[in-house]
């Protein structure tokens, strides 16, 4: 059983920690959502449970725990769930002070969070019925989440890119 | 029918079923204008992806995950094994297959379930037993009351420990 753990782990962990980093906005969250998961995992599998889609599975209760969380942390500081993912943009936890936050808090901004969810879980390779089981869809609405994530995205791109473009032309060069 | 951007999302993904996808195909050889916008629906999906490699070689788990996962394996193995040689004899099913199997052969299988309605809808197992033994009491005395009781709790494999369940 720890072998099938181990195997799912190495799969999956990069993936299931990238979707939890863009759930919790925050690195050690993440991290605790994803070991926790895998530990459920175990537990399940050791009680007998079949697991049908692993991956999907693992991805699911990475969501559920993670969501749970900021559930009960929102209580906590009676504050909508709204509030505490402004708090957490305004806030970000001093590990993620690398340009990945800089990126994914631009796509926070950008991107519903289904669109968010559903492009994070397509880009870690996730199928359409898996993506639909993770966050409660039908199938036939994952294609037109994703066409309009990435359509913001393209936009936003190219948003960025213009001026850029411009500005390295005013760059003097490095000797 | 033109495809809308969803479904040429899905037929790029080689998402859409048999039938649906042989439609589509077969629309994008007529119609050029939709063709362009598969076309750009595929190249939009390449520069999200580009967009986001930043972040994904970025934002990698803590090299020590694994460990850590697997160190929480065995502390939950641990204290399952720790629990579970507590849990077992504590447990309530046992108690009452036990208590069961004396009030049938007392007072027969009828009275028993009956018997056993009326005892069992008590869930505690404390409560259980201060249910039972006044009942086999007044049937039996207090003396063969007594030893039917310790003969339940102490008897078979197991004796039943119960502490957990009142709890």
């Amino acid at each position: 059983m720890e072998q099938e753990v181990v195997r799912l782990y190495r799969e999956n962990a990069a993936g299931l920690f990238r979707y939890g980093f863009v759930l919790a906005k925050n690195r050690e969250a993440a991290q605790d959502g994803v070991q926790e998961a895998f530990l459920r995992y175990f537990v399940a599998r050791s009680g007998g449970q079949p697991v049908e889609r692993p991956k999907a599975w693992l991805f699911q209760v990475v969501r559920n725990l993670l969501l749970d969380a900021l559930k009960a942390s929102s209580r906590r500081k009676e504050v909508g769930l709204e509030a505490v993912r402004r708090w957490a943009d305004a806030r970000p936890d001093p590990e993620s002070e690398y340009r990945s936050a800089e990126m994914s808090r631009r796509l926070w901004g950008l991107l519903s969070p289904r669109e968010l969810e559903c492009f994070r879980l397509r880009a870690e390779g996730l199928r359409y019925g898996e993506i639909a089981e993770v966050l409660g869809l039908r199938s036939g609405t994952v294609g037109a989440l994703l066409a309009r994530a990435q359509k913001k995205i393209r936009e936003d791109r190219e948003a960025l890119m213009r001026p850029r473009l411009f500005a390295e032309r005013e760059l003097p060069h490095a000797p | 029918m033109h495809p809308d951007p969803g479904t040429l999302a899905a037929y790029r993904d080689r998402e859409l079923g048999e039938p649906e996808a042989r439609e589509v195909a077969r629309h994008l050889e007529t119609c050029r204008r939709c063709a362009q916008e598969a076309e750009r629906v595929s190249a939009e999906w390449e520069l999200s992806l580009a967009a986001d490699a930043q972040f994904r070689s970025q934002c990698v788990p803590p090299e020590d995950g694994l460990e850590r996962v697997l160190s929480l394996i065995q502390e939950w193995k641990r204290s399952a094994a720790a629990e579970g040689a507590e849990a077992q004899p504590s447990n309530l099913d046992e108690l009452r297959r036990r208590i069961g199997a004396e009030l049938e052969l007392y007072f027969g299988a009828e009275t028993a379930a009956l018997l056993e309605k009326v005892a069992f809808s008590r869930r505690p197992a404390e409560s259980l037993i201060a249910a039972v033994e006044p009942l086999l009491t007044a049937f039996l005395g207090r003396k063969a009351a007594g030893a039917v009781m310790r003969q339940i709790l102490e008897g078979g494999d197991q004796r039943l420990c119960l502490a957990p369940e009142t709890a």
